[in-house]
């Protein structure tokens, strides 16, 4: 029997935190060198490498005028921070909708809890298969959507999208397009070092691309054997649809303020995952200049 | 356990391989709200939990969704009377993990025997409530991390990790040696209970013949949901993949997580066949 333990799942610094007129930023972090054995247990050391790394399970709230909503549920380990920043961002208001992207833990983990919290919240999203993770939920509350359906928020739509990368069936991608946010789930990924922890990406400086390739890793099944430079075109699409100054990964810092610098770094890494790996060329300078026309304001 | 299992009807558990190999778990209807399964798929689908027993020591496979947990706490009840208790997890997903917290609670002294990282405990609901007090499995349950080659359940039972040949977020497959039965946990998990025959016990659990309705089209349009990225990716590698694991391994029982059992070596070198062919059929994604 275990006489220690301390959890891999840790606060992130400064969350919740407003990312922008409408919507904050919040959730927790997991710290890497945690995931592996500890007393007690006998599994071996993880090998975390020298990089102190975090990764984020990150939650979004959206508190507009007429309605309310929460993007990810957050993983349950973290939910006594989660339950605090919805407490302290609704600053009492109640919860309309609840957004699992999709069914793993980081994703749904909390939304049992957050169903009872908010007794009239809805569950919106790709919820097949939820009456079997989360019985206590009355199924009439957990309101299915499509990819392309919208969301009526009072002031705006929140649209859900098709996924560009994906590491579950159910995963959708979603967006605001009054603030031009989107919410890419397991896309954008990329774990943060220990110093970022709570910031957004114009906050820190971009590591070299040897300390990149440690840090980012492309959550999708089969990515092997998927060309990157298709998904790179349907992503192009997608962007000229919502126009974002504001990208919100699950796993990742916010991208915010430097788009045109940051979204080249990790796609040139994205670009040595795929089965054209060998001859999609220069990935950060397309996308480079790509959004050096498209997005001057982000 | 206090939630409804009102969308599990309990089955009772089938020995797959007497005294070696049981099924337990449930059926939960096909509908609308069914994930994993082609649109307007209807009849039940098997959620299975497996339970490998050798002498006094039996090895649980996954937990089931937390659906299934109050029915698997009941069949456990009654079928398992070993001292040496374990639970091995192929996925941590909600599907398998879904039971975990109340089973470790139930059975203190079972082992978690997990092939990933450490802060699984986490992931599962820790905080149970065991002899009217509260307590903390990241504490108290006993976790055995890392991994060797194999679960030793005896001296002559060896339970293999095998690398999956085909999946979306499994961390391992299990093989055991001794049975020939093949744990591919979300891969082959696409037999289901045709429409009508639900309430006729434990039939359509176990297939020793793969029924004619397994075409190469059915299999494609469910690989298409289960294995969604097949649709964006060159299928070559997978099909080869597949093809090299069952030549590798002799397989005898198939042993999904969803579905029914498929029995005997020539029905799973059948099903096996037709999933590879089925590959080339699977409709591509329109980039």
């Amino acid at each position: 029997m275990a006489t220690s333990y301390v959890s891999p799942y840790v606060a992130a610094r400064g969350l919740a935190r407003q990312l922008s007129e409408s919507w904050w930023w919040g959730g927790g972090c997991s710290d890497v060198r945690l995931w592996g054995g500890q007393e007690g247990r006998n599994g071996p050391a993880w090998n975390s490498g020298p990089l102190h790394r975090h990764q984020y399970c990150s939650t979004f709230y959206f508190v507009g005028p007429e309605k309310t909503m929460m993007v990810e549920t957050g993983h349950h380990a973290h939910w006594p921070l989660v339950e605090e920043q919805l407490e302290r961002v609704l600053g009492g208001r109640d919860l309309d909708y609840v957004f699992p992207s999709q069914q793993e833990q980081p994703h749904s983990g909390n939304l049992g809890k957050v169903m009872a919290k908010y007794p009239s919240c809805v569950a919106v999203g790709n919820l097949k298969d939820y009456h079997l993770y989360f019985p206590g939920i009355d199924r009439k509350r957990l309101a299915g959507s499509n990819c392309g359906d919208t969301l009526d928020l009072g002031d705006r739509t929140f649209e859900f999208l098709e996924p560009v990368w994906q590491c579950h069936a159910s995963t959708q991608w979603g967006a605001d397009l009054k603030e031009r946010v989107l919410f890419p789930v397991d896309g954008f990924e990329y774990m943060h070092l220990a110093d970022w922890c709570g910031l957004v990406s114009e906050e820190f400086e971009l590591p070299p691309a040897d300390v990149r390739a440690s840090l980012i890793t492309v959550i999708q099944p089969g990515r092997a054997d998927i060309p990157m430079q298709l998904a790179f075109g349907a992503l192009k699409a997608l962007w000229s649809h919502v126009d974002p100054v504001l990208v919100c990964p699950t796993h990742a810092a916010p991208l915010r303020g430097n788009l045109p610098e940051v979204v080249p770094w990790i796609m040139e890494q994205y670009a040595t995952a795929g089965s054209d790996r060998d001859w999609i060329g220069d990935a950060g300078s397309d996308w480079a200049r790509f959004l050096a026309v498209r997005s001057p304001d982000a | 356990v206090t939630d409804s299992q009102a969308v599990i009807q309990a089955v009772p558990p089938v020995d797959i391989v007497p005294g070696a190999l049981t099924r337990l778990g449930g059926l939960t209807p096909l509908d609308e709200s069914s994930g994993w399964v082609p649109a307007g798929t209807r009849g039940a689908e098997p959620i299975n939990v497996y339970l490998l027993r050798e002498g006094q020591a039996g090895l649980l496979i996954d937990s089931g969704p937390r659906a299934l947990t109050s029915l698997l706490l009941t069949q456990l009840e009654e079928c398992w009377t070993g001292s040496d208790r374990n639970v091995v997890l192929l996925r941590n997903e909600l599907e398998a993990i879904g039971g975990l917290g109340p089973l470790l609670a139930r059975y203190p002294d079972m082992k978690l025997i997990y092939p990933g990282g450490g802060g699984i405990l986490d992931w599962i609901d820790y905080r149970q409530r065991i002899g009217g007090e509260e307590h903390d499995l990241r504490f108290e349950a006993t976790l055995v991390l890392g991994h060797p080659d194999a679960i030793e359940l005896g001296p002559d039972r060896r339970v293999r990790y095998v690398p999956p040949a085909i999946s979306n977020l499994t961390i391992t497959w299990l093989y055991d040696e001794t049975t020939r039965a093949l744990f591919s946990t979300d891969a082959f998990a696409l037999l289901h209970v045709p429409a009508g025959t639900a309430d006729a016990g434990t039939a359509g659990l176990i297939c020793d013949e793969l029924p004619v309705s397994v075409t190469r089209d059915y299999i494609a349009a469910h690989l298409a949901e289960r294995f969604f990225w097949l649709r964006k990716a060159e299928v070559a590698p997978a099909q080869q993949s597949i093809r090299a694991f069952f030549e590798q391994y002799p397989v005898s029982v198939l042993c999904p997580s969803r579905g029914a059992v498929i029995r005997g070596s020539g029905a799973v070198a059948q099903l096996v066949d037709r999933t590879v062919a089925a590959m080339d059929l699977i409709p591509r994604y329109a980039w």
